[in-house]
């Protein structure tokens, strides 16, 4: 007969013509093996690698100039995809596909005129996603606006950045933001 | 005697079954392989889940009223995953006229446009549904489900960005799912560069009772 398992090569303790409590402990080890592997799937499935950061204080988005955000705090980070050190940046940590979002509020509107409001997402420099609010706009409170992207099939150390965009005149505006990156496929 | 316990497939010896001791452990290996493999085959396939995403390959200027209708019956250009201007990934999802896997899909579509002459105040929305076909004849599409939409109006700033997204549920008819933006902006067209616009549409799962 086989002298272990298909699939997961569970050595079989009985296998041979004497009973060897050496087999018997290549028998637990394979067991263990494969538990281990399975294991570390279902730890893919239940804690992909995510990112959640933040834009807390306040960030000065010089008016009509696109300006990259830059995150002070980090929420959480599953496989060191953010980095306080290099607070524009997102890193792709291993390969697989992605969905990354970001949020932006203004905190204090230009003071003068305030024509719109935009933010986006690149990849590797290239926008990759956008959104922009025109037309008379008021920042009292907190005036959001979002955006998203999937990131298929992206290659380690893919990086991504955000901007905002605040068109109009008088004073720079501040603003805040999230940003959240989820491992969601291994291709 | 061996007794089959739980439901793994695992055996368990009487103590006056010493001679089956040998085929007992042996079975028990392969009971446990297979339970885990069946295991490993479902988390793989979580893993490894379906998803399509197509992006417009060529710079293209949108128009007002042509394209397609929309479920509100407004008519919007469409980005369609088999049209011949968008470059593809797919993993399990079909192109061509077969069925989406059954379940729930989480879905997008981002784009950004610039614009010669605009028309302030002028509505511009993104689109985002699933066409569904019935024994052969295609759906209706229906404004109550599987149908998401973002608008904004043209401001003082030409040009601008819209992002949508949403769940489609796929009962076992739905075959493809379509972006489209309306504009009203008779002006002139809305200029999208390549690359400008992109969708995408994740496989969640099988959900309940689909």
């Amino acid at each position: 007969m086989p002298a272990s398992t298909p699939n997961f090569a569970i050595v079989y303790p009985c296998a041979g013509d004497t009973i060897d409590p050496g087999v018997f402990q290549d028998n637990a080890e394979s067991i263990q093996d494969a538990l281990d592997t399975v294991s570390a799937l279902a730890d893919m499935a239940v804690r992909p690698a995510a990112a959640h950061a933040l834009r807390n204080a306040s960030q000065v988005a010089p008016i009509n100039v696109s300006t990259l955000i830059s995150y002070d705090t980090e929420v959480y980070d599953r496989g060191t995809i953010f980095d306080v050190a290099l607070p524009t940046l997102m890193i792709i940590p291993e390969n697989g596909s992605y969905l990354v979002a970001l949020q932006v509020n203004i905190l204090a509107e230009p003071g003068t005129t305030f024509t719109s409001f935009r933010g986006s997402l690149s990849v590797g420099g290239i926008e990759v996603a956008a959104v922009k609010s025109d037309g008379a706009l008021t920042a009292t409170p907190a005036y959001p606006i979002w955006t998203a992207y999937f990131l298929a099939a992206t290659t380690i150390g893919t990086p991504i950045t955000s901007n905002v965009l605040v068109t109009g005149s008088g004073t720079n505006p501040t603003i805040d933001a999230q940003i959240v990156v989820t491992k969601v496929a291994n291709v | 005697m061996t007794r089959q316990i739980g439901n793994h497939g695992l055996f368990c010896l009487d103590d006056d079954d010493y001679a089956g001791f040998a085929l007992a452990l042996q079975c028990n290996a392969q009971a446990i392989d297979a339970s885990l493999d069946a295991t490993s085959d479902a988390l793989n396939g979580y893993l490894d889940r379906p998803y399509l995403t197509w992006v417009n390959r060529a710079a293209q200027n949108i128009s007002t009223g042509s394209g397609v209708t929309m479920p509100n019956g407004l008519i919007g250009s469409p980005l369609s995953p088999r049209g011949s201007n968008v470059d593809v990934i797919s993993n399990g999802i079909p192109i061509d006229n077969s069925f989406w896997p059954r379940g729930v899909y989480a879905v997008g579509s981002t784009i950004a446009w610039t614009v010669g002459s605009p028309q302030n105040g002028t509505p511009r929305t993104l689109n985002l549904w699933g066409q569904f076909n019935s024994n052969g004849t295609v759906v209706a599409p229906d404004t109550a489900s599987n149908f998401y939409f973002t608008s904004d109006y043209e401001g003082s700033t030409a040009g601008g960005a819209l992002t949508t997204s949403g769940f489609l549920v796929n009962n076992g008819n739905m075959y493809i799912a379509l972006a489209a933006l309306y504009h009203t902006n008779t002006l002139g067209p809305l200029a999208v560069a390549a690359g400008a616009w992109r969708a995408w549409a994740i496989y969640l799962g099988s959900g309940l009772e689909l």
